[in-house]
């Protein structure tokens, strides 16, 4: 039973921490950083519902996370939209692009998929570059800020912490009730999932829009954490970073990403000389996740608990109570 | 007959093979109706065309009067025929209590947006799906196994968690493929007896096995294939004693 | 005009190239490699670094050239598919070799730097224009490789295990088959074989360490155009999607051709997602 009060207090601890951070730290780049991993996680919570939960590998979340910064950009910037509706409006734009691409990519098995969702981040990177009468191609755009009192690096901190923080809780509510269950089934096994009438590929294409929504809030985001976008920014490199972070964090749990997705931000950004092979150490990490632990470090843990927990276990005897399962039935035709 | 679930003249090919040759089989409301036949003789193969796993190339499934030959297994499902499989097909990475849950989807009226939320009615329907899902799992005998993950559950004890998953399904007509297969003496009983729970509560059952034994035992009626045909249908008692059954499958 | 096709149709027999080599791993392995592109990578930029930096002839470049690739194709094999395809879970093999290609390509461009250099040429050659070799090597080695494939899976006794294993993975076990070993060898078919691709593609693509994620997509699109498993669909498909690439590139701009490729394939597999060629269904469910 202890261990039902250690994850709310767990989470309170560090939610304390999080939103105290700039008192704690007077550095301003730390704080820059912790923001980064906010914004990121923005759009990993909720590929980790894809990735993780319903076991769709998209690669291209970045050309989503493009998109949504440059809509944000052009929108509040030379549109002089207010931020706040041109963020919502690069979500909405986003999770439009992401229906489109999933209709016909979401039907195909999984390999396929991927390579459609990377190509969609080749193409965008393509158009970012060329469409210049949009996007300034390889010469950028500044991107404009929040209105007070989000315009300083305190304030833009917490807005990203306050949106990533209810990001978090749609995203773990989706996971612990039945949406989840029906993620999880899809992926482990279609012919389960098909027998209790879950709707396949529906369910993919919801949780995609989903994430295609968010990843465009994070781009709106990370233009501002940035305060200026180029293409360069946008590299499919990027990609691979999320779904690290998802992969070793464990599929279907919630918390190992996140802290994934910190430390793999933090590494290259604090440890300087690390930055140039980053994208080779996630590969490589990767790798060595993929073969020897292939839940990721989140199960792991699990199942290390798990061990500790068990009482001695004796075979399942099966007793049943057929009383109950009268009631239970009930009367039917 | 309206209520039943009928195949009419069915049949399936694959490639040059006839696996299902017209063959025609009613299940009632309330009744355990037997499928028995030596392996490759195209049981499990029907069983696959009435619940839509595999595409049909002739005849009818109808339910209730309705055709459903062309839907596909969700919205048979939905339409209240569940099944369970030879080798069980569970979410194994879930734990059991949640595998059963999943039988409760159809029911599930939240959406998406309103389950991000967490909005009062998802909260409402987890709790009363959790409750029904329990009870079935501790009628099945699985009541001290609930919080275990499906994965670290014996192979017949899992065959136990589907039965109850179909039954979350509140179910009109269950389809069981091989259920007693690797069973024990006392359990093959267990299996018996939630059976015949089922048929009281005016489930029709369709069971698959090979164990005749139990078969003609809880079966009211029964059909025997062959290389895909039809060789006997009726009463227990009636195809047990039916000279071609005993010469191509029970034996002397 | 006529350059402008001859330059498709060589750009599609780079594509087909790749497709076949997907093909050849598919065989044994049953999987899709990410890191099918990065064999030409490899082997062109190894071919480049041999003749322009270390200024030694072109065959000793095209020897080590195929030579990185069977290492590399054998190293993917070992590494990133021998463990996973016991586990039989598309998930995890797409993931690793994802992972092997970004790192393959990462260090690639960490030693080789990330500018796109020019190949050197195979034959001298002193004019420029429809006849030039760097349209016709990847034409005609594609066609050469798709007719040396397929004599390979009739008349040699492993390339008949190779479909036998297509066919029946646990049957070719259990009749003695070393089914690792022969795994391994269309690994190490596949990397000499998208080493060759590169090579001879070299002076159309440059040594450039990004070919490989590109040419993995457009091989793919050309497999998948075509219909996995079959040779003459890759070299089809892999003519389709060049001639289409060039022609676009010519009318629109280069700006456009990803943008085409990928609505080429998404249209073709939402019509029929066998592919041109194919016979086995994709599977749905």
């Amino acid at each position: 039973m202890k261990a039902n009060y250690l994850k709310p207090a767990i989470v309170a601890v560090f939610a304390l921490f999080a939103a105290l951070l700039p008192y704690i730290t007077g550095n301003i780049y730390y704080l820059h950083v912790a923001t980064i991993i906010g914004v990121y996680w923005v759009l990993i919570a909720t590929l980790n519902l894809l990735v993780g939960f319903t076991g769709q590998l998209s690669v291209g979340h970045v050309g989503l996370l493009a998109i949504g910064a440059y809509a944000f950009c052009l929108l509040a910037g030379s549109q002089g939209w207010n931020p706040f509706l041109a963020l919502l409006t690069g979500g909405v734009i986003c999770a439009v692009i992401g229906l489109l691409l999933g209709l016909p990519s979401l039907r195909l098995p999984g390999f396929y998929f991927a390579m459609a969702t990377l190509a969609f981040g080749l193409i965008v990177a393509e158009l970012a570059l060329a469409e210049q009468w949009l996007t300034n191609g390889s010469v950028g755009m500044a991107a404009p800020s929040f209105p007070a009192p989000f315009d300083t690096p305190w304030g833009f901190y917490w807005l990203v912490l306050g949106i990533a923080a209810f990001v978090t809780w749609l995203t773990w509510n989706l996971s612990r009730f039945m949406w989840g269950r029906a993620m999880v089934a899809l992926r482990d096994s279609t012919v389960a999932a098909s027998s209790v009438a879950i709707p396949i590929y529906l369910t993919k294409l919801v949780v995609f829009v989903f994430s295609g929504f968010t990843a465009g809030i994070a781009g709106g985001l990370y233009a501002t954490s940035q305060s200026y976008i180029t293409p360069d920014a946008f590299i499919v490199n990027l990609g691979i970073y999320f779904f690290v972070a998802i992969i070793i964090g464990g599929r279907g749990v919630i918390i190992g990403p996140f802290i994934g997705a910190a430390v793999l931000a933090a590494i290259p950004e604090l440890v300087g000389p690390l930055a140039k092979y980053g994208t080779f150490f996630y590969g490589v990490i990767l790798l060595i996740v993929v073969l020897v632990i292939p839940g990721g470090f989140g199960e792991l843990i699990d199942r290390v608990a798990e061990k500790l927990h068990r009482r001695e276990q004796a075979a399942t005897r099966i007793e049943p109570d057929l009383a109950q399962l009268r009631t239970a039935i009930g009367r039917r035709a | 007959m309206s209520g039943t679930l009928e195949a009419r003249g069915v049949i399936k090919r694959f490639g040059g093979l006839v696996a299902v040759d017209n063959v025609s089989l009613e299940l009632r409301p309330g009744e355990v109706h037997g499928l028995i036949g030596p392996n490759g003789s195209g049981k499990t193969t029907l069983l696959n065309l009435i619940s839509g796993y595999y595409p049909i190339d002739g005849g009818h499934i109808v339910l209730g009067g309705a055709d459903i030959t062309r839907k596909p297994v969700r919205e048979r499902a939905r339409a209240g025929v569940a099944r369970t499989f030879q080798t069980p097909k569970l979410v194994l990475s879930l734990p059991v209590l949640d595998n059963a849950m999943l039988g409760g989807w159809p029911d599930v009226r939240s959406g998406f947006l309103e389950t991000a939320l967490s909005a009062p009615r998802t909260r409402r329907e987890e709790a009363e799906l959790r409750e029904r899902a329990a009870a079935m799992l501790r009628g099945v005998g699985l009541g001290r196994v609930m919080d275990r993950r499906a994965d670290l559950l014996e192979h017949t004890a899992q065959r136990f968690l589907e039965i109850a998953r179909a039954l979350t399904l509140r179910p009109k007509f269950v389809l069981l493929d091989e259920p007693a297969g690797g069973l024990t003496v006392a359990e093959i009983d267990h299996l018996g007896a939630i059976i015949g729970v089922m048929r009281d509560a005016g489930i029709g059952v369709l069971l698959v096995e090979h164990h005749t034994d139990f078969v003609f035992r809880v079966c009211d009626r029964v059909t025997a294939l062959n290389l895909g045909r039809m060789i006997a249908h009726g009463s227990a008692q009636h195809v047990r004693n039916d000279p071609d059954v005993i010469r191509v499958y029970l034996g002397a | 005009m006529l350059l402008v096709i001859i330059s498709g149709l060589a750009l599609g027999g780079l594509y087909g190239m790749t497709a076949l080599v997907y093909n050849v791993m598919y065989s044994t392995s049953k999987v899709l490699s990410f890191g099918t592109g990065q064999f030409a990578m490899v082997g062109g930029i190894c071919a480049a670094w041999v003749v322009l930096d270390l200024h030694w002839p072109v065959w000793i470049g095209l020897i080590a050239c195929l030579l990185a690739g069977a290492v590399f194709g054998w190293l993917s094999e070992l590494i990133a598919v021998r463990r996973i395809v016991a586990a039989s879970d598309e998930h995890l093999w797409v993931l690793s070799t994802l992972a092997l290609a970004t790192m393959v390509q990462e260090a690639m461009s960490l030693v080789w730097g990330t500018d796109p250099t020019p190949f050197p040429r195979v034959f001298p050659q002193e004019f420029a224009g429809v006849l030039d070799q760097k349209f016709w090597l990847p034409l005609l080695l594609s066609i050469a490789m798709a007719i040396g494939l397929q004599v390979f899976y009739r008349h040699s006794m492993t390339g008949k295990l190779f479909i036998a294993m297509s066919e029946d993975t646990f049957a070719a076990r259990a009749r003695g088959v070393s089914t690792d070993w022969m795994r391994a060898q269309s690994y190490i078919l596949a990397g000499v074989l998208g080493a060759l691709s590169g090579f001879a593609a070299g002076q159309l693509t440059f040594a450039d360490f990004a070919l490989g994620t590109a040419l993995g997509l457009s091989g793919f699109i050309a497999l998948a155009v075509g219909g996995i498993g079959s040779s003459v669909g890759a070299l089809v498909g892999g003519a389709i999607l060049g001639t289409l690439t060039a022609l676009t590139t010519y009318y629109f701009g280069a700006q456009y051709q990803k943008t085409i490729a990928i609505g080429l394939l998404i249209l073709l597999l939402v019509v029929r997602p066998q592919g041109l060629f194919g016979t086995t269904q994709v599977r749905q469910v």
